[in-house]
């Protein structure tokens, strides 16, 4: 199943889920045998080439009683967990007999009127890549494995589950994407995140968040969350994702907060209850998938069974949701949207070893520490967005940013924007960084070059892209030709790369105004003409300026009073972000008039001459 | 031939003009051109207190530390004052500069001979009985003890005992008494007979939303025999203070003093003209912000002042017709035309639940930013343009506001709860009737789901709904004309056989929000305590807004909803959401059925004797569904 069949499937119907594989399982009071051996024992993935009857036994409990969906036995399939029973080398064999039980099983009940589908489970695993427990690419190449076990066993879906850290999630797309473009089958992918009990995921993470990182994976079909709480703790969540996620919505609760009895977890959500608040998500928010998570036996899924049998039967649709999506970046823990209001978005330029002396200090002293303690202390300033560049001549770029973003990841709370030439370093830094990033940046330097290897990266890891208006004339200086390049490299980037209007951020360049130079006079007027133009031509992308650049050359006084009256102007035509030192910009009304008078003259050209 | 020449270039010309400046940000009028003095009221002014220790140190050198603080720092609070009352500067920045006083003068303490008396004065102040509004008081607090008076914050609600009795053993020289509620100007009457009959004659100042000079100088002026002064904001309680100080300190005053009793009060009387003249012929006076703008919600505590005024009135319309109403027949009951077949709405539910975990983030989706500015941090738009006033929203207020909401999510300062829930209902008259299951022994939880009504329009539930009992029955008051309005009137009567549903909700953000502002005040964080005591009572309005806007969704009557959150505070919605105390039910003894329906207890919301929420911000409501139902006066 494609991720446009199963949308297509969910216009039409909700879809249900099965209920817990893992308490299941533990009910049926297996004994070591059955896992084969005490070595393997608790190891449940290995019960498919041990026992396969149990998990079989799980599937039919859920099939009988109605479900739509069924998921793999193999939520910790990963080679990362099975090497704990030193079975990590039979991950492919065990995911792919998981899938094919799973098929077989489904296969018996399905019927031309109600077909039933196999959803391969992916798990967490046991690291956390974020706490650097495991690397990006060893995480990614286990989860490979699984993928293509699953895929190849005969499941109709992905389904990544009880994720904790959006780093791990990303390490599972990563997986899917590559092994989709070495020729595997291209199924539907669910991505079902937990929120604990403090109300964020594990790590940390806001549902907001969470949102802005997923959402943008094309792959990503469904979004959601499962496990943790029972359904009324999820309720916020839930309504929030109905409220503002473009992709379906996907829940999955405990039957209620597990409560440790005798030391063992037990359940307490009634069927009744699970009914009740599942409804509430179905018919009142617009949930259009429902399951069930730990504790969950099939009497409480054939509740779920019912009440999307009565919509059926009654012929209601699937509610419609009236959402509504910002663009937004993300760190690991909250969101900040593209465009604010008021606007703009201020970048933190500081940490960027070629414009902050500070900062170019503290990377040749080899003080990364220093350096997060900066990126706080833009934070504070107001900064909404930090610029990260770390090139230095004679430095190892890659090492230094690799350094770098394993810090920043979680211990800047504000969204990185990853500044760099060297496609390499942009990729190690994506790898490390669970939010939704910002990549700085492509143009058209060299022809299509550059987009042809940005834009890839930014599409595996849901970045959003800062575009500079130069092509192979070089940069462009009056407002047409800026528009013009723009425009060449919104078409390229959204037939060609997959990308989309709002994950554009045009910078139209900022040159100086200081120099006196006839070339660049109309420089201030042209570049701001141009934000002008292409908001109004592409409305949902964004737009972005150096505005320090505008006043290079002058005395201190002089470039704190231009850059703000350029960021005004700037602003007032319509620019989403800029990069600036946050502490350096003054409201207009804090510059005497005389000075906002001339700043404008020289923004605007407006010179005064005679002739003789 | 001709060729053309630059006769300007404004890059030239933004070099010349910035040639000798250091960066914006620092003063534009160099700093060491001014005169320490200069330089030391401008602080003042400007509310600049890092590195105001330095500057204080070079003028030890040449005054004494009280000379500093009389001569040159309470000049510059002089200039902040006038600003102020002429509306050229905001009440945040009046905070900073009194946080900057506040500064100056811990600084020269310890430089000061420790005098007794070294004050100019004591005040002793309180939000009066019954009422626990303070942000008004507090401002006096601040304005007064940072001008060198010493104030004797005795809270909110202080009985008059309490008062008398600190007045008393601190020899205090006057009193001041605050309140935002009508209510609290009758206690402020009661307390002034009480203090008359006890031949007490400390000169009090009065200040609070619902006051007026009129009522003060006219009709309290009659109860009281000591000097007596309305004070429109802080500023006219520090001339109060002042004018009191002077008298006494002057010569015949104070030989009167030594002759206590009679004789000074008739000293203190006789000048009260004269300083009636004083404090009337300061032109900036009557321009002042308000000290009850300070201390209001804006436009709602206006309506709830007003409407407080009509409770009592009201009260008594309604005993009689409660008296009266059993004899009466039916149709002596005006009608109105409230449509009778509008459907019943089917709940989710019935019975009552509580929500814990709630996103900040959502609820201020619905934060009114106009009531939040406006009304609690009064940005005013007085002495400003339209363009002015916007740079100064986008370049300070927001971002401010921005920085708050991360601060308060940061350090957890709210806890928003809310309870709420569904009750089957029915109108007999202008009563309106609560059900409950007989047989239901835990009132508050919720007690049966509903999956959906019958044609009949009973609802599909089990049988504790089919089996009810009178539980609480509201008597709302009647239009005496105009419409002839009644809330009971948009619920199914009795006669109709049919059961109604209303929604009943209580919203909270929460006690941390009361300690923590508090703390903020007690460090002398002023401004700090100003936004957020202001953003905490807003959100806690949000709330409310964002918790009616679930209801109108379960109820399933959401689809008339304005698209703009903005226009759901002027009820661009299906229905309305009514509080008691409020024009249509202005009977705040009904706070007391509304938490037998639901229990807010259980997240941490009391009720005091007066009918006040506690924490202060704390909403209760009770939701209409019925489309004809908006907001009415009951005249």
């Amino acid at each position: 199943m494609t991720g446009k069949e199963l949308l297509k499937i969910l216009d039409g119907r909700i879809l249900v889920f099965d209920g817990a594989t893992g308490t299941s399982l533990q009910n049926q009071n297996l004994v070591e045998e059955d896992f084969g051996g005490e070595a393997f024992l608790g190891c449940n993935e290995n019960l498919n080439i041990t026992c396969p009857a149990a998990p079989g036994k799980v599937h039919r409990g859920f099939l009988e009683v109605g479900v739509d969906v069924i998921e793999t036995n193999s939520f910790g399939g990963t080679s990362i967990v099975l090497a704990e029973y030193g079975l990590a080398e039979r991950a492919y064999e065990i995911n792919h007999a998981a899938a094919e039980i799973a098929r077989r099983t489904a296969d018996e009940y399905s019927t031309p009127d109600h077909a039933r589908y196999v959803a391969g489970s992916m798990g967490p695993t046991t690291k956390l890549p974020s706490l650097g427990h495991i690397e990006f690419d060893a995480m990614k190449d286990a989860y490979k494995e699984q993928v293509k076990g699953l895929i190849n066993g005969g499941v109709d879906l992905l389904i990544v589950e009880t994720c904790q850290d959006l780093l791990q999630t990303k390490a599972a797309l990563a997986a899917m994407q590559e092994c989709f473009a070495e020729g595997i089958r291209e199924v539907a992918v669910i991505v079902s995140i937990t929120i604990e009990t403090m109300g964020t995921m594990l790590m940390g993470t806001e549902i907001a968040a969470a949102l802005t990182t997923i959402e943008p994976y094309s792959i990503v079909t469904v979004f959601g969350m499962n496990c943790a709480t029972g359904p009324k703790e999820m309720e916020e969540n839930v309504r929030y994702l109905c409220e503002n996620s473009p992709k379906p919505v996907f829940v999955m609760p405990n039957a209620g907060l597990p409560e440790n009895i005798g030391g063992k977890a037990c359940y307490h959500l009634t069927p009744d209850e699970l009914e009740f608040w599942m409804n509430r998500f179905v018919k009142d928010f617009g949930v259009s998938v429902i399951g069930g998570c730990c504790g969950t036996t099939p009497e409480h899924i054939s509740r779920l069974v019912k009440i999307a049998s009565n919509l059926n039967s009654a012929n209601i649709p699937p509610k419609k949701r009236n959402y509504d999506y910002t663009p937004s970046v993300s760190s690991i823990y909250s969101n900040v949207a593209l465009h604010l209001d008021p606007p703009p978005v201020i970048v933190g330029e500081r940490c960027n070893a070629n414009g902050s002396k500070k900062f170019k200090e503290l990377l040749l002293a080899g003080d990364y520490d220093g350096m997060v303690q900066l990126a706080k202390e833009q934070m504070k300033e107001g900064a909404h967005v930090l610029d990260v560049c770390v090139a230095y001549v004679g430095r190892d770029e890659v090492r230094d940013m690799i350094e770098v973003m394993k810090r920043f990841n979680t211990q800047v709370a504000l969204p990185l924007m990853i500044d760099s030439t060297e496609y390499c370093v942009i990729e190690e830094a994506l790898k490390r960084y669970a939010g939704r990033a910002i990549v700085n940046s492509i143009n058209l330097e060299d022809g299509e070059e550059r987009m042809k290897k940005v834009l890839p990266l930014c599409k595996k890891y849901g970045a959003a892209v800062i575009a500079l208006t130069i092509d192979e004339s070089g940069m462009a200086k009056t407002r047409e030709k800026k528009f013009e390049v723009a425009k060449r490299i919104h078409d390229l980037a959204i037939s060609k790369y997959g990308m989309r209007e709002d994950d554009l951020i045009y910078d139209t360049l900022t040159f100086t105004l200081g120099s006196g130079d006839e070339e660049f006079r109309n420089a201030g007027v042209e570049t701001i003409e141009a934000v002008r133009m292409i908001k109004a031509a592409f409305p949902r992308s964004h737009t972005l300026l150096g505005v320090s650049n505008s006043s290079f050359g002058l005395n201190q006084a002089a470039r704190h009073a231009l850059n703000s009256v350029f960021l005004h102007y700037a602003v007032e035509a319509g620019l989403d972000l800029a990069i600036v030192n946050a502490q350096k910009i003054m409201p207009l009304y804090k510059i005497d008039e005389r000075g906002r008078e001339v700043c404008k003259e020289l923004i605007f050209d407006e010179r005064k001459f005679e002739t003789v | 031939m001709s060729e053309t020449r630059c006769t300007y270039d404004p890059l030239v010309e933004l070099m010349n003009f910035y040639a000798d400046r250091k960066a914006i940000g620092h003063q534009p009028s160099t700093a060491s051109e001014l005169t320490l003095e200069d330089k030391l009221k401008n602080r003042i002014v400007d509310g600049d207190k890092i590195g105001i220790g330095d500057d204080l140190k070079k003028a030890l050198d040449r005054y004494s530390p009280l000379q500093i603080i009389n001569e040159i720092l309470l000049d510059g609070m002089k200039v902040v004052g006038d600003l102020f009352g002429s509306g050229q500067m905001q009440l945040p920045f009046v905070l900073q500069s009194a946080e900057t006083m506040k500064a100056a003068v811990n600084y020269l303490e310890p430089f000061m001979e420790r005098v007794e008396g070294m004050q100019k004065g004591v005040m002793v102040l309180a939000t009066v009985k019954g009422d626990v509004h303070d942000i008004g008081k507090n401002l006096v607090d601040i304005i007064l003890t940072n001008n060198g008076y010493k104030v004797i914050n005795l809270g909110i609600k202080v009985p008059i005992e309490q008062i008398i009795e600190a007045s008393a053993t601190s020899n205090a020289d006057a009193i001041g008494m605050s309140g935002l509620l009508v209510k609290s100007t009758v206690i402020m009457k009661e307390n002034l007979e009480l203090m008359e009959q006890r031949g007490i004659n400390t000169p009090v100042v009065l200040g609070g939303a619902a006051l007026t000079r009129r009522y003060v100088e006219q009709d309290l002026r009659k109860t009281y025999g000591g000097y007596l002064s309305y004070a429109n904001d802080a500023f006219d309680g520090l001339r109060f203070m002042s004018d009191i100080i002077r008298l006494k300190a002057e010569p015949d005053a104070a030989h009167l003093d030594t002759n206590r009793g009679g004789a000074e009060v008739k000293s203190v009387k006789a000048d009260a003209e004269d300083l009636k003249k004083v404090a009337t012929s300061s032109s900036s006076l009557d321009k002042s912000l308000e000290l009850n703008q300070a201390e209001n919600r804006s436009r709602k505590s206006e309506v709830r002042g007003q409407k407080s005024d009509v409770r009592i009135q009201k009260s008594e319309i309604g005993n009689q017709e409660s008296l009266t109403g059993e004899q009466k027949l039916p149709s002596a009951i005006p009608k109105s035309s409230v449509r009778k077949d509008s459907p019943v709405p089917v709940p989710p539910y019935f019975g009552s639940m509580t929500i814990e975990d709630l996103k900040l983030e959502k609820i201020w989706e619905y934060l009114n930013d106009v009531a939040l500015i406006r009304g609690q941090w009064q940005f005013s738009k007085k002495g400003r343009n339209e363009e002015d006033y916007n740079r100064l929203m986008e370049s300070e207020v927001f971002p401010l506001l921005e920085k708050l909401k991360l601060r308060v999510k940061r350090e957890k300062i709210f806890s928003p709860k809310v309870v709420y829930g569904y009750f089957p209902c029915q109108s007999d008259g202008n009563d309106l009737i609560i059900y409950r299951p007989k047989d239901e022994k835990n009132l508050y939880r919720k007690w049966e789901p509903v999956t959906g009504s019958t044609e009949d329009g009973t609802w599909n539930t089990g049988s504790k709904i089919r089996n009810l009992t009178e539980w609480i029955r509201f008597q709302f008051p009647r239009q005496s004309d105009d419409r002839f309005l009644c809330i009971s009137d948009y619920f199914k009567s009795v006669d109709s056989g049919v059961f109604d549903v209303i929604a009943v909700q209580a919203v909270t953000i929460g006690q941390e929000a009361t300690e923590y502002t508090k703390n903020l005040f007690e460090a002398g964080d002023y401004q700090d305590y100003l936004y957020l005591h202001g953003l905490s009572v807003e959100s806690a309005e949000a709330l409310a807004e964002y918790w009616h806007k679930v209801v109108r969704t379960e109820l399933g009557i959401s689809d008339k909803d304005a698209r703009e959150i903005k226009r759901l505070f002027s009820q661009g919605y299906q229905g309305s959401r009514f509080s008691f105390g409020y024009p249509a039910c202005p009977n705040l003894e009904d706070q007391e059925k509304l938490f037998e329906l639901l229990h807010p207890e259980r997240i941490g919301i009391a009720l005091t004797e007066e009918y006040q929420l506690v924490p202060e911000q704390s909403t209760t409501a009770i939701v209409v569904h019925h489309p004809d139902a908006k907001y009415f006066n009951i005249k």
